[in-house]
């Protein structure tokens, strides 16, 4: 009775139970099992790296295959046009060429199958980028071709299979190409011998997968950001066209990896601002590259606390550089793009949109009459100087300073209940142009001391309107209807300074 | 961090931002314009501010018309207001600052009427605006003055503005007169503003009555402002020929009389009289002469005030002119 049967070994630990030989046959030969199936390519160090699929090789400590662990070399299997480096029984024996992305050396190349006793075991034919190659022949292990196996007593067969063994490439110092040619034998009849007398002869086929082992040295990367800044002085930045780009630089180490380098811009996650990040960085990838920072959420202003700390202003971003090592990604250490005050101000004109634009980062400085969220204020010497001579002309007495710069926010949302000018204000003292002169009112005046604020008022106005002042009206205030006096409790004088 | 833990603003608050920024943005010179008619104040406040930022030469056809209109509107009372603003909100005032600078900066002489309404109260510039214009000016101060009473300092700023105007739009004697007329009847009254305008037309023959006014007056600060305009003027008085003060005084004489009847008339021809004479006199070099008349003036004064028809500020006015030019000559 025939029967056939198909079968595709993947595992070494199968081969000897599956090994058989008839007894019609002489015996080969015993041998002397005197190998390992499986040997690492020779040497030390690196990545022992595996290919049998088209596609990136695997690394893995020796002997086992990491599929998570992508080497930088890849195989292709230039013919037949096949998935893996793979044939059977059913189409073989036929030639397979792979070819490596990159020369390698030390290759191994271990068969995994097993193959007939006295049948040609093949041979693999490597070639070096230069062209120069060697024929190497596959060796088997014959120890067990005519080993006699009982079965328990009721059946026997000799073993007719011999375990291919792993083929160092030697005589070239790296290899490019490959040419394998396999064992001839592909199927062939086994026969197993039962003490009732039966014979079965059985029809094998084999499927061979070829390991293609090597060492590829570990890519030792590195990536060190040089350089993360914005083109303000300091390395600051708004989200103002032409403020707003921020440049990245990396060194990279290999310097060849540097073209791969890819860079991640978030948000900082420290801080207690929600900064809207880049949409990516241009080019997409390389060690120096440009992010442009995107307009921002102008309402976070209305919860920011008053006065508040820059941790909770100021625009931040996080920068980290990668580069590709063996499959592995090494990043940087994080660099970190901030505002610093000045421009964190700036961004609150910018945000806000403030009618009269954004002052200059010179523009900023210590004022003695800032009533602002920030240690600075904008100042203007025009206005300084306009305010000079109006206490000149006010001697001998001397004017008090209530309300003069005040950055947007705070104009916006901290003076008094509803805002200091309103939302709606491009008010001066926005630009350090403006300022309120108390008048000395109480909270809760008399008759007379009204009456004596406002002659304070009267007599502080037409000498602010004298010396080149715009000055607010007398007349009441409609939005105030409780109220009979424009403002009693100051003078607001201001210049028209942009 | 929780952006919860910052929020001290009301929804409200922050719904009105939103909706005020998304206003304020992406508007055209002609939205802004339109905003001008708009019965919210914010809103008319935006639009200013946007057409503020535009060169003058370069707003739309309809802004300058609905800007001088707007001003002269909010100075007669006639624009809605439905908002209600918070202490410390400075949102009017700016405002009304804006509008009359954006109305100025037109160089219109149709914004006179609302400059002079309202626009003044803010700058000088409004004021010497509404002055270059000359007695062309002259009826809308004069409304002003009747219809307002919280513009009347700068009302008379701006008459002493326009007393300083030479050139084409300079006062007629008549109109000066006028002019000088208004001045005296205010200078007790707005004394401060008076010493401003003096000032400003250099009324050297003011600075002893507004002394005397702050010598008496017990508010410190106005005390001070007008001690300092009059030591000013004062000092300009020093620098001026007798001649040219005692021409100063009769155009003085001349505001006073303004209109008078009776008695006062009788008064006020007299001492116009005896002014000129003695101007005459001071013009041909004959001290002792002008000395006499002067002499015979201030009598004449002092008999009118007496006699009531002259008021104290008046009497005092020229008596103190009078006496300080019988001391120089």
């Amino acid at each position: 009775m025939k029967r056939r049967r198909g079968f595709i070994v993947a595992f070494l630990s199968a081969l000897a139970a599956i090994a058989c030989r008839d007894n019609v046959f002489a015996p080969i030969g015993p041998g002397t099992p005197s190998f390992d199936v499986w040997v690492p390519p020779p040497g030390e160090g690196g990545v022992v790296c595996t290919g049998y699929l088209e596609g990136r090789a695997f690394g893995g400590p020796s002997g086992r295959i990491d599929y998570g662990h992508l080497c930088e070399t890849s195989l292709d299997i230039v013919s037949p046009p096949l998935q893996a480096v793979f044939e059977d029984g059913h189409t073989g024996p036929y030639d397979i060429t792979v070819e490596f992305s990159q020369p390698v050396a030390h290759l191994v190349v271990l068969p995994i199958d097993i193959w007939h006793c006295g049948a040609d075991p093949g041979s693999i034919t490597a070639y070096a980028p230069s062209g120069a190659h060697v024929t190497l022949p596959f060796m088997a292990d014959p120890s067990d071709c005519g080993v006699l196996h009982d079965e328990y007593g009721y059946a026997y067969s000799y073993g007719n299979g011999t375990l291919p063994q792993s083929l160092f490439i030697d005589g070239l110092d790296s290899v490019r190409r490959v040419v394998i040619t396999p064992t001839n034998e592909m199927s062939w009849e086994s026969t197993v011998f039962y003490y009732s007398g039966q014979v079965l002869t059985l029809e094998g086929f084999v499927g061979t997968t070829y390991l293609l082992s090597f060492r590829e040295p570990i890519t030792t990367a590195s990536v060190t950001i040089v350089r993360a800044q914005g083109p303000n002085p300091g390395g600051s930045f708004t989200s103002y066209p032409g403020e707003n780009q921020l440049t990245l630089q990396a060194t990279v180490a290999p310097a060849e990896a540097a073209p791969t380098t890819q860079w991640e811009v978030i948000d900082d996650p420290d801080d207690a601002v929600t900064t809207y990040e880049p949409n990516g960085v241009d080019p997409a990838f390389g060690p120096t590259v440009v992010a442009i920072v995107p307009p921002q959420d102008a309402s976070r202003w209305a919860s920011v606390p008053h006065k508040g700390t820059l941790n909770q202003k100021s625009l931040a971003l996080r920068v980290t550089a990668g580069v590709d090592a063996s499959g592995t990604i090494v990043r940087s250490a994080p660099a970190y793009v901030r505002q610093d005050e000045i421009d964190t101000m700036r961004e609150e004109y910018i945000e806000l949109g403030v009618g009269r634009g954004v002052p200059g980062r010179g523009e900023f400085g210590a004022h003695d009459g800032n009533s602002g969220d920030y240690g600075l204020a904008v100042v203007n010497q025009a206005f300084d100087g306009m305010f000079f001579a109006l206490q000149l002309e006010w001697q001998p007495f001397t004017l008090t300073m209530g309300s003069l710069y005040r950055n947007p926010v705070h104009n916006r949302y901290h003076v008094g209940p509803t805002g200091g000018s309103g939302p709606v204000s491009s008010s001066w003292h926005q630009y350090g142009c403006a300022a309120d002169l108390p008048t000395g009112l109480p909270v809760f005046p008399t008759q007379d001391e009204l009456a004596k604020a406002q002659r304070y008022w009267n007599a502080l106005h037409d000498a602010a309107v004298d010396v080149g002042f715009t000055v607010e009206a007398r007349d009441p205030d409609p939005t105030k209807p409780d109220k009979s006096f424009s403002s009693a409790d100051h003078v607001h004088v201001e210049i028209k300074c942009r | 961090m929780p952006m919860s833990a910052y929020r001290l603003v009301s929804p409200l608050v922050l719904i009105l931002a939103v909706a005020v920024a998304a206003t304020a943005r992406g508007q055209t010179p002609d939205d802004a314009a339109t905003m001008l008619a708009s019965s919210s104040f914010r809103t008319r406040a935006a639009g200013v501010a946007l057409l503020n930022t535009i060169p003058a030469s370069a707003l739309p056809p309809a802004a300058p018309p609905a800007l001088m209109s707007l001003l002269e509107r909010e100075a007669t009372g006639q624009v809605q207001y439905n908002e209600i603003t918070a202490d410390g909100d400075e949102s009017w005032q700016e405002y009304i600052v804006d509008l009359s600078a954006a109305v100025l900066r037109l160089r219109d002489a149709r914004s006179l009427r609302g400059l002079a309404l309202l626009g003044i109260e803010t700058s000088r510039s409004a004021q010497e605006f509404v002055a270059s214009l000359g007695a062309a000016a002259l009826p809308a101060l004069n409304e002003a003055w009747r219809a307002k009473p919280t513009v009347r300092p700068d009302v008379i700023l701006t008459w002493g503005s326009a007393l300083a105007v030479t050139g084409n739009s300079a006062l007629s004697p008549a109109d000066r007169l006028a002019v000088l007329a208004h001045l005296e009847s205010a200078t007790e009254l707005y004394s401060l503003a008076v010493a401003g305008a003096a000032g400003r037309a250099r009324l050297v023959i003011l600075a002893p009555i507004l002394n005397q006014i702050g010598d008496t007056t017990s508010d410190v600060i106005v005390r001070a402002r007008l001690q300092r305009v009059s030591t000013d003027l004062r000092t300009q008085l020093a620098l001026t020929p007798p001649v040219d003060v005692l021409s100063q005084l009769r155009a003085w004489l001349g505001g006073i009389c303004l209109d008078a009847r009776g008695p006062r008339n009788g008064d006020c021809t007299a001492l116009q009289q005896l002014l000129e004479n003695a101007a005459a006199r001071l013009r041909a070099g004959e001290g002792g002469a002008a000395r006499a008349t002067l002499t015979a003036a201030r009598q004449r004064v002092e008999t009118a005030r007496r006699a009531g028809t002259f008021s104290g500020v008046e009497a005092v006015t020229l008596s103190l002119d009078l006496e300080y030019l019988l001391g120089k000559i």
